[in-house]
C-alpha cells in the first residue's frame, strides 16, 4: 500500500514534468523554424513565426 | 470560484486560451501590417490555432503549478508574467542564435515590440479565462 501512494506521488511529479518539456520542445521547434528536427517546420509556421516577433532570414 | 487548477486543467484552460490567441496575432498582424503574410488566410487561422495551442498550453501549465509562488495577487497579473518570460526566453535565445548566424533569428524591431505586446496579450486572455471559467 506503502509502495502504491509512493509510486503514485512520484507519477504525480513526474507526468506534468514530462508534459512541460515535451510542450516546450515543440514550442522551440514551432519558434525557431528547426527543419532539421521537424522537416517542414520552418515553413509551415513561417508566418506565425514572424506575426510573434521571432523573425528567420 | 477557484482560481487553483490542476495541471491538466492548466493545460486545457490554456491551450484554449491559446487557440483563441493565434487568431488574435493574425487579426492584429492584418491589422498592423508588420509582416507580410505569404500563406492564405485560412492556412495562418489553422497553424496559429496548433501554435497558439502549445504556447497557450505551456503558460497554463506554468500558471498552474508554479503560480501560486509568485508574489501577486492577481490571476491576470501571474498569466502576463509568465506568458512574457516564455517570449521574452525564446527571443533571448534568438537573439544570441543569430550573434552565430546572423541571416537567421535575428531581431526586427516592428516584430519585436509586436511580438511583445502579443505575448502579454496572450497572459491576459489567459488570465481572464482561468478566472472566467468555472472547472467545476
Amino acid at each position: 500500500m506503502e509502495q502504491v501512494k509512493k509510486i503514485k506521488s512520484l507519477t504525480n511529479i513526474i507526468t506534468p514534468a514530462l508534459v512541460i518539456v515535451a510542450i516546450t520542445f515543440a514550442i522551440v521547434i514551432i519558434a525557431f523554424g528547426i527543419d532539421s528536427i521537424a522537416p517542414g517546420a520552418h515553413d509551415t509556421f513561417h508566418d506565425f513565426r514572424h506575426a510573434i516577433g521571432m523573425p528567420c532570414h | 470560484m477557484t482560481e487553483k487548477r490542476n495541471w491538466k486543467e492548466g493545460v486545457a484552460a490554456g491551450s484554449l486560451a491559446g487557440i483563441f490567441w493565434g487568431w488574435v496575432v493574425i487579426a492584429v498582424n492584418y491589422a498592423t501590417g508588420v509582416f507580410a503574410f505569404e500563406f492564405t488566410p485560412v492556412q495562418n487561422l489553422f497553424v496559429a490555432s496548433v501554435a497558439g495551442g502549445l504556447f497557450g498550453a505551456l503558460s497554463g501549465l506554468f500558471l498552474s503549478t508554479i503560480g501560486n509562488k509568485l508574489p501577486f495577487k492577481s490571476i491576470v497579473v501571474k498569466a502576463v508574467v509568465i506568458s512574457t518570460s516564455i517570449w521574452l526566453t525564446l527571443r533571448i535565445t534568438g537573439f544570441a542564435l543569430s550573434s552565430i548566424d546572423h541571416a537567421r533569428y535575428h531581431p526586427v524591431t516592428a516584430q519585436n515590440i509586436q511580438g511583445l505586446f502579443l505575448s502579454v496579450l496572450l497572459g491576459c486572455i489567459l488570465g481572464i479565462f482561468w478566472r472566467r471559467h468555472s472547472w467545476e
